[in-house]
């Protein structure tokens, strides 16, 4: 933060000045370079040589001219001008003579107004002399009283002569040919000149003055204005040089750059209409400008509009080093909204707008045909209908495309990864989407393989080590018999050989189940289904297992539909789910007990359950009882692989059947669902 | 009558002294052999009425020994192996095995396939017929006798397991259901006959049959009924 803070204080200061120098530079060179200007295509020194003199020299003598020439006075503007019309021929008729008298009374007004305007001219006049002689009559007019005026005049540095057949002058005078041309048919001569020396009190002395004062100012507000000029582009150049960056000459971003660049130029606009509006408000009428060119407030005004144009410029060349000038546009933005949807191909966007773009002018055509004739507008109606058939027909073929990947999506996840549409069937714009489908139903297919591959690597290590178990155990189980033969000596041996008989037996009871838990779990075992009765099932199931209940001291309630429940499953495998159940509850069932068996139907499923209060408290989930080798009892004391349940319920999977187990309190209930044999019937 | 002779062959030697020892004990005369080759070689100098043989042996696996006896032999022969699925038993049957014991056996049940085998052999191909008796297999039932023998073994059944046993045997191979048998043989309508059908013939089987789990004549169609096999 410290560095940031001294950054700020040093460097940014620093850039803040320059921009502020240059600010006030543009503000210095407005006007002196309006200054030097002015005269700037002048190759004189001398006043009397200038444009500015010349002009206003020309334009008095074509007053003079034309107040002595042709207006004269009021009377001979009367009588001429009624004249010109009345010698007119074409205007005789009676219709035309009030139109006549109007154009009459037009042309005397103005020429009335001439005259007075040109009288105030010259009263206003001290300097300026003339001398205007008809040869002819000897009539003169002139401004001056002397003995000899033409020779006066002639004197002066700037005479001019004019007569009808030449002009006589050393300038261009703009009103050379208007005042031949009035000059033209009469024997008028004119003389006319300004005095060499100047006289106060008309606009010849003030410009002289101003003249001679620019002329003195010229050279030092040349020097400014070069000054200021250097200073400029000195500014200018750093400022371009420096924005941008911070003191390591990093790219940094301005919060003004934040701002849309559209935006940006809006206010400069608003800005700049509101300093017209200001400037205008508190308007300085002011003499400081020389020639009344322009005033302080036009060069501040112009000042402003142009410090306003650099800091957008400036805004413009940061944002130009961050390279984010055209993406800091609303127009950016917008085609990127466009453009946004990464995964859609672009071309979706453009077909759409062109379709919206398209269909309105096509509709604008067809409101327009309404009223030239029927076959035109037919023509336009069957143009319209047919571009959004065409249209409807193309969104009916993406939506196709669409429908496809939903049926390949929805079968792979039933897990069928071979049903696959060939990719040149799916449009355009989907087909990437099609891909990645695609790529996901693989690494799906691959991860099921390899996990088949693993289960049955498993299966198969499993089956491999039981193989390998049993040769040594049939030895123990053989040589426990013979030793049972023979006469052992020692009080014990008895009770010992018996308990080796015991675990002999209970280990190949372990190798047996494990084999076929692994078989059942993963799907290795063949299902052949056939038609059964659930009922019929139990029945046998009980009575096989009959004895073992008389044994464990419990009772047996079977509860069966009366008639037959025909399910769909494998005789060898349901014999061993209800071998399991009834074999678990013989384990695990409380001595003195009943064991409730049922059987019933629930939608399509034949169902058998099994209720048996359990000896131990059950403190495990129904979950957990289902894993393999897990037992309600934790000592893991009693006869039992703990395989039973896990055997039960994956092979009521294999058959499509759900299995489950309920816990509460100490009863243990087990529920067995197989599909129904009858659902074709149905 | 001399002592009948016996060849067990096992790669595992304590598996066949164990085997010997109950043989010896039954007053069978046994040769050993611990794989195919041997074996094959024992059976051309040796007389013998029964061959136990192990699967998987090397040299000679007991499929392929079990092949070459057959070309010209027709003495029983038990397969014995750990392989204890049920295609590997109809493998074996079909091979012409005459009996299959899965491995760890029970040395009671292993004698007493043995025995079986050697009567079938060697006493009751010459039993000439009667039309009163049903037969099957080791499995004899005199209808005027009411007299049940397995192996020539006489075996006492009660009344009703006699009646279910006798009307089995008369319809060979077919399947009845707990209440068809119960119908016929109580002669009573089926109501709420229960578990009473499959308790005796769990019963007969644990009579007549050398391993009643895995019975060879009266078998258990799980969910649809019972039946006995024709041999």
């Amino acid at each position: 933060m410290d560095t940031k803070w001294k950054g700020f204080n040093f460097y940014n200061g620093l850039k803040v000045i320059i921009i502020l120098l240059m600010m006030a530079s543009v503000l210095v060179i407005i006007p002196s370079a309006d200054y030097i200007q002015y005269y700037s295509d002048q190759t004189t020194d001398n006043y009397n040589k200038t444009f500015q003199f010349e002009n206003r020299f020309n334009d008095l003598l074509h007053n003079v001219v034309e107040y002595n020439v042709i207006l004269k006075n009021e009377e001979h503007i009367r009588t001429s001008s009624t004249n010109s019309y009345i010698d007119d021929e074409i205007y005789q008729r009676p219709s035309d003579l009030e139109y006549i008298n109007e154009e009459i009374n037009n042309d005397i007004e103005y020429k009335l107004n001439r005259l007075h305007t040109i009288e105030d001219h010259l009263e206003n006049n001290v300097n300026f002399i003339y001398y205007i002689e008809d040869t002819k009559t000897n009539e003169s007019f002139t401004n001056i009283e002397n003995e000899d005026p033409v020779d006066f005049i002639k004197k002066q540095d700037s005479y001019v002569f004019f007569n009808q057949y030449k002009s006589d002058n050393n300038s261009n005078f703009n009103y050379n040919d208007d005042i031949m041309r009035m000059l033209k048919g009469t024997d008028y001569e004119v003389h006319g000149a300004v005095y060499k020396s100047l006289r106060l009190g008309d606009d010849f002395f003030i410009e002289n003055a101003q003249f001679n004062q620019y002329m003195k100012d010229y050279p030092n507000i040349r020097m400014i204005l070069i000054a200021a000029s250097i200073l400029f582009l000195l500014t200018f150049a750093l400022i371009i040089k420096l924005i941008g960056r911070d003191q390591k000459g990093n790219l940094i971003d301005s919060s003004l750059d934040r701002i849309y660049n559209e935006i940006q130029i809006i206010f400069a606009l608003v800005a700049i209409v509101f300093t017209e509006v200001f400037v205008n408000m508190f308007y300085i009428q002011d003499n400081v400008s020389i020639f009344s060119r322009g005033s302080i407030s036009t060069y501040i005004e112009v000042g402003i509009y142009i410090n306003i144009l650099l800091l957008l410029l400036l805004s413009f060349i940061r944002q130009y080093k961050n390279k984010k000038l055209t993406k800091n546009t609303i127009t950016y933005e917008l085609v990127k909204l466009c453009f946004k949807t990464k995964y859609f191909r672009p071309g979706i966007i453009i077909i759409f707008t062109a379709y919206v773009f398209i269909n309105a002018v096509l509709g604008v055509i067809l409101l327009a045909t309404l009223s030239q004739g029927t076959i035109i507008f037919l023509f336009a109606f069957s143009v319209f209908t047919g571009f959004n058939v065409i249209a409807f027909i193309f969104l009916l073929r993406s939506l196709q495309s669409l429908n496809k990947i939903m049926e390949v999506t929805k079968q792979v996840s039933y897990g069928n990864f071979e049903n696959i549409v060939n990719q040149d069937q799916i449009s355009l714009s989907f087909r990437d989407f099609y891909n990645d489908i695609i790529s996901i139903k693989d690494g799906m297919k691959n991860a099921v393989q390899e996990a088949i591959k693993g289960e049955r690597l498993k299966t198969e290590l499993i089956t491999n080590v039981s193989h390998d178990l049993k040769t040594p155990l049939t030895s123990i189980i053989n040589y426990v018999d013979l030793l049972k033969r023979e006469k052992l000596e020692g009080e014990n041996a008895t009770d010992y050989v018996k308990v080796l008989e015991e675990k002999s037996a209970r280990l190949k009871q372990l190798i047996d189940d494990l084999l076929e838990a692994s078989k059942a779990s993963s799907g290795n075992l063949n299902v052949e289904f056939q038609e059964l009765d659930l009922n019929e099932l139990i029945l046998q199931a009980v009575g096989e297992c009959e004895d073992k209940f008389v044994d464990a001291n419990l009772e047996v309630r079977v509860n069966t539909l009366e008639e037959s429940i025909p399910i769909f499953g494998d005789s060898k495998h349901m014999w061993r789910i209800a071998e399991n159940i009834l074999t678990n509850a013989i384990k695990y069932a409380m001595p003195h007990t009943r064991i409730y068996i049922d059987t019933r139907v629930e939608q399509s499923y034949g169902i058998i359950t099994m209720k048996n209060v359990s000896a131990q408290p059950l403190d495990i989930s129904p979950e957990q009882l289902t894993q393999r080798f897990v037992r309600g009892d934790e000592s893991r004391t009693t006869e039992g692989s703990g395989l039973g349940l896990s055997i039960a319920e994956s092979l009521t999977h294999i058959q499509n059947g759900k299995f489950t187990i309920d816990i509460d309190g100490d009863l243990f209930k087990v529920t067995v669902y197989i599909p129904l044999a009858i659902e074709d019937i149905m | 009558m001399e002592n009948l002779s016996v060849l067990i062959c096992d790669d595992d030697t304590a598996i066949l002294d164990a085997i010997e020892i109950f043989l010896v004990e039954e007053k069978y005369k046994v040769y050993k052999a611990t794989n195919g080759v041997e074996a094959l070689k024992i059976l051309e100098e040796e007389e013998i009425q029964l061959i136990i043989l192990d699967i998987m042996m090397p040299l000679l696996d007991g499929l392929s020994a079990m092949i070459k006896i057959r070309r010209k032999e027709n003495l029983p022969i038990i397969l014995l192996s750990a392989k204890s699925e049920d295609t590997d038993k109809i493998i074996g049957l079909n091979m012409g095995a005459d009996d299959y014991v899965t491995k760890p056996f029970n040395s009671l049940e292993l004698i007493a396939r043995v025995k079986s085998q050697m009567r079938r052999y060697t006493n009751f191909g010459s039993i000439a017929p009667k039309p009163s008796v049903l037969r099957t297999g080791g499995l004899v039932l005199d209808t005027d006798a009411k007299e049940i023998t397995v192996d020539g073994d006489i075996v006492k059944l009660t009344a009703t397991e006699y009646g279910i046993l006798e009307y089995l045997m008369k319809n060979m191979g077919r399947v009845f259901s707990i209440n068809q048998i119960y119908e016929q043989v109580w002669n009573e309508s089926s109501y709420a006959v229960e578990n009473t059908v499959s308790v005796h013939i769990r019963r007969i089987r644990e009579k007549i049959e050398i391993n009643p789990k895995e019975p060879e004549y009266l078998k258990v169609v799980w969910g649809i009924g019972y039946k006995m096999e024709r041999i």
